[in-house]
This record gives C-alpha cells, sequence and structure tokens, in this order.
C-alpha cells in the first residue's frame, strides 16, 4: 500500500497534526527548522556556546504554544521570531551593556576579500561578511532578513529605539554591499 | 504515607491487565478536582505513576494509562479499574475510588 | 558588471543611505518620486534590492549545511514536551463504578490511525463539536484529509468516514450524530518515489 512519509509533507498538515499532538509530527517540524534555527541562533550569538539550549528550549516552548499560531503554513516565521527573541534574552541576560554608537567600520583594503564564484560560495561569503560587522549592526540585519522582524520588534528586542535601529541597518548594509562588491 | 508496596502491587496489577500497553505519570490531566474536594493527606510522588490518596472512607486512586487498538478501550479500562479494587481490597484498605483515563490508543 | 553605488549624499540627490535603505524597507510605499526619479538613488536602491536578495540563499545554505540535528539532539527536545500538553478534554465511558474515561486527544490519534487503513490518505486536524464530556450528548466530527493525487476522491472520503466510525463506536462511548471528512488538500508522493 502507499504509504506517504510524514517527512514529505507540508508545513500546514504537519502542524495541524501536531497541534492536535500528534509527537512524531512535531519530531518532523524539529528535524526540518533546527538548523535554520541554529544557524541563525549562531549568528545573533556570534558564538556557538548556548546555541543548542537556546534551540531546543524554543522548540519545546513552541510545542506548547503552537495553538496560537494563526496561519499553519507560516511557521517557518514564527518559529524564526520566537528563537530570535529567545537568543536576545539571552544575549541581554549575559552583556551589560550594548554599544550602539559603533565607529563606521571602513571596508579594509588589506584583507582577503571573500572569495565571490558563485550562489553557494555568494551565501558563505555573505556569512563571513556578516561576522566582519560590529555586533549591533550583525544583529539589526540578521534580524531583519533572516528573521523578518519589524523595526518596532528590532528596537525591543535591542533597547533602542527604532530610529537608530534603522540607521544601523543602513550601516550594515552600506558595509556589506561594499565589501561584497569590493573585489567583483 | 502511602505504603511503598500498595503503590507497586497497583502498578504491577494494572500493567498485568490485557490490553494495557503503558502506565503514564498523570499530572494536570485529570484536574484538580480530587485533590480540591479532598483534605486527606495523600501521596504526591513524582516518580510515581500513580496518584492514591488514602482516606478515612474510601482509597483514591487516579492513573493515566495506554491501551491497545485490539480491544475495546472500554473494556480494558474497566479491567484494570477491577484489577485496581482487588489489589486495594487485599491490602485491607478502604474501598478504592477508581479514576482511570485513556490517554492513548496504540495501533497494532 | 554592476558599478559600485556611491552612497555619498551628493550622489543621491538630496537623500542619505539611512533614508533608501527604510524606503526599501518599506516597499517604496508611499511613492516618492524625488528618490524614483533620481538616478543616482535608484542604483544605490538596486544594490540595496539585490542584498536583499541574497539573504534566502543564506537560509537555503542554512537549510543543506551541516548544522542537520541527529537523533539525540531531536530526543532531548522530545523529552521536555509533556505527555499531556494536548490531551484535551476527558471523555467520559458509561461505567457503573468508578470514573472511567479516554481524552480528546487520545481519540483524536485514533482518528489519525485512518489514515493507516485507507491507502493515500494523510489525516490532518480534527475537532469534535459537541459537549464530549457529557454522557449521552450529540457529538459532530470534523476532519480534514488530504489525499494522494490520482485517487478517487469520493470513495476515498467515504472510507475514511466509515473507519472513522467503527473506532469511534468500538472505543467510546460518544453519541456521534456525524462524521464530516472534508478534502482539505491534495497531495503527491516525493519525486522519487513516483518514477516506479
Amino acid at each position: 500500500m502507499t504509504r506517504t512519509r510524514l517527512d514529505d509533507v507540508d508545513d500546514a498538515l504537519i502542524v495541524a497534526r501536531a497541534v492536535d499532538g500528534d509527537t512524531a509530527a512535531f519530531a518532523v517540524l524539529v528535524r526540518r527548522y533546527a538548523p535554520m534555527m541554529r544557524a541563525h541562533t549562531r549568528r545573533l550569538l556570534g558564538g556557538t556556546a548556548d546555541v543548542d539550549d537556546i534551540v531546543q528550549e524554543t522548540l519545546v516552548v513552541a510545542w506548547q504554544r503552537l495553538d496560537e499560531l494563526d496561519d499553519p503554513a507560516a511557521v517557518r516565521p514564527w518559529l524564526m521570531r520566537i528563537v530570535s527573541r529567545r537568543a536576545m534574552d539571552r544575549i541581554r541576560a549575559t552583556r551589560m551593556h550594548l554599544d550602539v554608537n559603533e565607529i563606521d567600520h571602513e571596508a579594509p583594503e588589506e584583507t582577503s576579500p571573500p572569495r565571490i564564484v558563485e550562489a553557494r560560495e555568494r551565501a558563505a561569503a555573505l556569512d563571513d561578511v556578516l561576522k566582519e560587522l560590529p555586533e549591533a549592526q550583525r544583529q539589526c540585519w540578521v534580524l531583519r532578513e533572516l528573521g523578518g522582524q519589524s523595526y518596532e520588534e528590532i528596537a525591543e528586542e535591542l533597547s533602542i529605539p527604532a530610529s537608530t535601529v534603522r540607521g544601523l541597518l543602513a550601516r550594515a548594509r552600506k558595509y556589506i554591499i561594499v565589501r561584497m562588491e569590493q573585489w567583483r | 504515607m502511602t505504603d511503598q508496596r500498595l503503590v507497586t502491587a497497583l502498578e504491577a496489577a494494572v500493567l498485568a491487565v490485557p490490553g494495557v500497553v503503558g502506565l503514564y505519570r498523570s499530572g494536570t490531566l485529570l484536574g484538580n478536582a480530587l485533590e480540591a474536594a479532598t483534605q486527606a493527606v495523600g501521596l504526591r510522588d513524582a516518580g510515581s505513576r500513580l496518584r492514591i490518596s488514602e482516606e478515612v472512607e474510601r482509597t483514591g486512586v487516579e492513573a493515566a494509562i495506554g491501551v491497545s487498538e485490539a480491544e475495546a478501550a472500554s473494556i480494558t479500562v474497566a479491567r484494570v479499574r477491577d484489577a485496581i479494587i482487588e489489589v486495594v481490597a487485599e491490602h485491607a484498605l478502604p474501598p478504592a475510588d477508581v479514576v482511570l483515563t485513556v490517554v492513548r490508543v496504540e495501533p497494532t | 558588471m554592476a558599478m559600485t553605488p556611491d552612497f555619498d549624499h551628493e550622489h543621491l540627490d538630496g537623500h542619505t543611505i539611512q533614508e533608501l535603505s527604510a524606503y526599501l524597507d518599506a516597499g517604496r510605499e508611499p511613492a516618492d518620486p524625488s528618490i524614483d526619479d533620481s538616478p543616482g538613488c535608484r542604483l544605490a536602491l538596486d544594490a540595496l534590492e539585490r542584498l536583499h536578495g541574497l539573504a534566502p540563499e543564506l537560509l537555503q545554505a542554512d537549510e543543506e549545511d551541516l548544522a542537520r540535528v541527529d537523533d539525540t539532539w531531536v530526543a532531548a527536545v522530545m523529552a521536555g514536551i509533556a505527555l499531556d500538553a494536548r490531551a484535551g478534554r476527558r471523555i467520559p465511558y458509561v461505567s457503573g463504578v468508578g470514573d472511567l474515561a479516554i481524552t480528546e486527544g487520545a481519540v483524536r490519534g485514533l482518528v489519525r490511525g485512518a489514515e493507516n487503513r485507507v491507502p493515500g490518505v494523510l489525516v490532518g486536524r480534527c475537532r469534535f463539536e459537541g459537549d464530549v464530556s457529557q454522557p449521552g450528548a450529540p457529538v459532530r466530527v470534523d476532519v480534514d484529509i488530504s489525499i494522494l493525487y490520482g485517487r478517487p476522491v469520493g470513495e476515498t472520503a467515504a472510507a475514511v468516514r466509515a473507519e472513522i466510525l467503527r473506532d469511534l463506536q468500538q472505543h467510546t462511548d460518544l453519541a456521534i450524530i456525524g462524521v464530516d471528512v472534508r478534502v482539505h488538500d491534495v497531495h503527491l508522493l516525493p519525486t522519487a518515489e513516483r518514477g516506479e
């Protein structure tokens, strides 16, 4: 008999089953989104310590709050939002002060450029450039572009005004563009 | 303080009933009605999978079980109730007041 | 090859990179002709737009990379999930002695089991309407299913309905007045299996 494996099923159906208590379906969700959530958390934290704790805790909370999802098909941005918040909570708890008055980083002249050869390597290059950003700029960019959050949400996470978020985002984007195109 | 032998005997009896596939830790699952209604000194043992409350006129026993799909769940759960009543009687305690909840029907 | 845009103030016709960055985030709404008509601004916005387009590539790379989680990792999450989080209401059995019941969660699990016996079916959402905690109260069951493309829809839905009804009658004392099976979706087998 033809059986469709849960692994290949759309998010909306998986979520519907998980909401109903199907733990096997939830496990599929976990496998599907944990890698992305871990990578995102790692970028926000700037290191790998605590990443697994944060993502695993987030998933347990997500299970409990799954019925709050308005649109089951939109589970991915929902998960990213929750994990972003959790990661930022952890950052706030362990750092006393977030310096937003950072000196603009001019693109370095002598350091080796990210090698931009094809799309896949471009993603890796972008990842490297992100690491060069000052923390606040990186967090703004990651939360906006990968976490899909609004200026207001980011402002709340970082405890800064939305106008500062706007400025940090612009600076981050300018740096990344210049850096990525420098040696094309 | 509930006798550990009672707990062990009850757990064993429940698991021995044909059609029972599991005995689960019952938390908020069964609600707090039983607790709120009694002033009994009950055993709340996080490690136990049965909630037992020994009172003057009754012995409250709560459990959450899993049953096999092969037999009608209502029949299996009734058998579990009977097994519990029997074990409590064997321990010369006030009659068992049983609250059972099937939390899972296991496919064969 | 694209030129690196100049983000200097004088090349942006009086605008700043901050304004353009925010303009992009606002979806270029409301339209600002002083930006849209400025070549310097357009160049800068193009670069910003291209960068924005790289984000999904990064996400894609994340999905594919070695950050894939193993069974132990998943087990750690599953251990954190409470068993009774989805139990729902208690559905009583008619019984002389003792308080015997089954949870909505257990019954939904049963309903999902229909997909093991009816080929080409995936069961999604399952809801009970009516006061399930009240013995004898009339209850309707609502089930969403997804059917494998190519399977006869009417027949399959009817088979699922029959299975569900049988299971509910066997394992509960619910007074079922109807089982509504809604074909919510159609799905395909994954590509690898389709070529058989």
